[in-house]
């Protein structure tokens, strides 16, 4: 086997960054839907997402629940968080943006004093952040996955150890995570009330004309999407074993990026191709990041200036019309 | 039937550019009759089709269409009774969406909407038979975005949506005036035809007042926020466009008496400012 395969099989930075992009896949769902298909520019996702991390690690932690019920009430929770934003926006007609850093800023209080239930004896430090070692849902896949690879291994001569081994059967179950969070969206959004939701974000004119309230189309996108970010907060803090109220923080920019990236590699010319498009920008930006990290560790680069570096990816990305137009040759008049 | 009654409508009202643009509007349509509307610029005319659809609601009067009052009914609303083509052909579609998207939002105007599908084998049948009818060959396109199609079988898809499901007042707002000659021609006979077959009670504003005696059954004529004229039965039927410029120079000159006096008062001298009201 040539070595760099063997490399990428063995080493836990490659299929570690891929779970973890798998685990953003559904915060990428949702910042498409807001930003792509309604085109309302929803910033809850700096709350929302650890709103969905802490609900879950609290039921977990603190109130012993199945971990599986978890991911429908961390979902619950954020589509409240969407929804508020949303008929902040429009019952009191306050500019859409502001009202999702308002609710943003609300949540960070609230999850506070989520995390603050989350366990007996606390460290008072300003993030309350908690680490929990507890079942995963990545668990489900774990025994199955080490005697497949580890077994093969040995026998090829390969070493894949069982902490790589978990990496791969977080894989496999954030992918069919996502695969079914895909195909529940296609489904949703060729319904009636998909297609009026995102004729809403297309025009809103004829949408009123033709009968639908926007208003209450925006709270049903706002819910749906940032039900999905909360889901994915809830599924990467338990992965993780940790919570805290930053880790939404700047998650609007990997979110964009991540959907730029995927419309890059799949123009979307359906919505299906898009909707995979966004799922494959979740991964794709995780690994531009990893790499991004190993080359440039050679030229005095470190983790701390990861923002940076997905800054510059979504201002290329967001520029790329203008540059094209630029370079682009001048058609002779 | 649609029944306007005491309509005033100002648009920043109280502000130093207040607009008086309908006053006192009493007009009754009779079901199934067919309105053409003219008038200059500014005079109010897409003003009364939004406050029958509900885009604004009036200062002071009362709009009733089939006798429901519907004065307070939000656009989105009233959209069950009214379907619209705008002036605009990118308005009344949605352009990133399908042929066979929009007509399915279409034919669910004014009713609740679940988890259907939006777009399924019979519909498509029924989208594709429908669109046959406008001999455009738009049925063979039901998957191509709406964007790629012209500003006239834009303007034709919005006719069809606007009627697919029967409303109870058809509202046509210069909705052939930004298309070209020959596409304005088309949409303007698929328009006459459509409203015969389904005797649609029907308000068409347009700036053509060829069109405005040839098509319908009653003709409208604003100038400055009033309904000046109103002409329909024999005394339409022989009338001619030089006739019709001869009565509106008649009227508009009494009405300017009184245009006049408000402008000596404000000492405005522009004959397009809106004078304004007591
Ligand atoms: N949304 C608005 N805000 C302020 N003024 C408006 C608005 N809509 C129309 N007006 C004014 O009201 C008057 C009537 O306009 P309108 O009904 O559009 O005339 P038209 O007969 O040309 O369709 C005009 O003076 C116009 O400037
Ligand atoms: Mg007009």
């Amino acid at each position: 086997m040539p070595s760099f395969l063997s490399d990428l099989l063995t080493s836990t930075q490659w299929p570690g960054s891929i779970a973890i992009g798998l685990a953003y896949a559904a915060v990428v769902l949702g910042v498409f839907i807001t930003f792509r298909i309604l085109a309302f520019p929803d910033l809850t996702i700096d709350g929302s997402f650890p709103l969905g991390a802490a609900v879950a690690a609290v039921l977990l932690m603190r109130f012993g629940w199945n971990h599986w019920s978890t991911l429908p009430a961390a979902t619950f929770a954020g589509a409240v968080a969407g929804a508020t934003t949303a008929l902040l926006a429009a019952r009191l007609r306050i500019n859409g943006l502001l009202a999702s850093i308002l609710v943003a800023l609300a949540l960070n209080s609230i999850n506070l004093r989520i995390l603050g239930q989350g366990v007996a004896e606390r460290v008072p430090t300003a993030n309350l952040p908690i680490a929990f070692n507890a079942p995963d849902v990545t668990d489900i896949a774990k025994g199955p996955m080490r005697s497949l690879l580890v077994d093969v291994c040995l026998a090829a001569d390969e070493c894949i150890t069982p902490a790589v081994a978990d990496r791969y059967a977080a894989i496999l179950v954030f992918l069919v995570i996502t695969a079914l969070l895909v195909i529940l969206l296609h489904w949703f959004l060729n319904t009636e009330l998909g297609l009026a939701l995102r004729a809403t974000g297309d025009n809103e004119q004829m949408v009123r004309a033709q009968g639908i309230n926007p208003t209450a189309m925006r709270v049903i996108g706002l819910a749906l999407s940032n039900g999905l970010i909360a889901l994915s907060g809830a599924l990467y803090a338990r992965y993780q074993g940790f919570a805290d109220v930053t880790l939404g923080r700047g998650l609007i920019i990997v979110g964009l990026a991540s959907v730029i990236i995927g419309e890059v590699v799949l123009p979307p010319s359906v919505l299906r191709r898009a909707l995979l498009g966004a799922a494959l920008g979740a991964v794709l930006y995780r690994v531009l990041i990893t790499l991004a990290l190993n080359t440039t560790g050679n030229i005095g680069l470190q983790e701390s200036d990861l923002q940076l570096i997905t800054a510059v990816i979504v201002i290329v990305a967001l520029a790329a019309p203008q540059l094209r137009r630029y370079f682009a040759p001048r058609r002779a008049t | 039937m649609i029944e306007l009654q005491g309509i005033q409508k100002y648009f920043n009202r109280g502000e130093p550019h207040e607009v008086h643009a309908l006053r006192n509007i009493n007009l009754q349509i009779a079901h199934g009759e067919f309105v053409t509307v003219i008038g200059s610029n500014g005079a109010g005319k897409s003003t009364i089709l939004n406050i029958i659809a509900g885009v604004y609601a009036p200062d002071d009067g009362k709009v009733e269409i089939d006798g429901r009052d519907v004065t307070r009914l939000p656009e989105y609303r009233r959209a069950a009774f009214v379907g619209r083509v705008f002036q605009n052909p990118l308005d009344g579609t949605a352009g990133s969406m399908t042929v066979e998207q929009n007509l399915a939002l279409a034919l669910r105007r004014g009713e609740r909407r679940g988890l259907q599908r939006g777009v399924g084998r019979q519909r498509r049948n029924q989208f594709r038979e429908a669109l046959a009818s406008l001999g455009l060959g738009l049925e063979d396109r039901l998957d191509a975005r709406v964007r790629l199609l012209s500003g006239g079988q834009r303007q034709a898809l919005t006719l069809l949506m606007a009627t697919l499901r029967r409303p109870d007042v058809l509202l046509l707002d210069e909705h052939t005036a930004a298309l070209d000659p020959g596409a304005a021609a088309k949409v303007a006979e698929l328009t006459a035809t459509i409203v015969e077959r389904d005797r649609l009670t029907t308000l068409m504003v347009t700036h053509n007042m060829q069109q405005a005696l040839a098509l319908g059954t009653r003709t409208l004529m604003m100038h400055q926020g009033q309904i000046i004229l109103d002409i329909s039965g024999p005394e339409r039927r022989n009338l001619t466009v030089q006739d019709l410029i001869a009565r509106f120079a008649a009227v508009r000159k009494d009405k300017e008496v009184i245009a006049d006096d408000e402008l000596l008062l404000t000492g405005a001298t522009s004959e397009n400012q809106h004078p304004p009201t007591t």
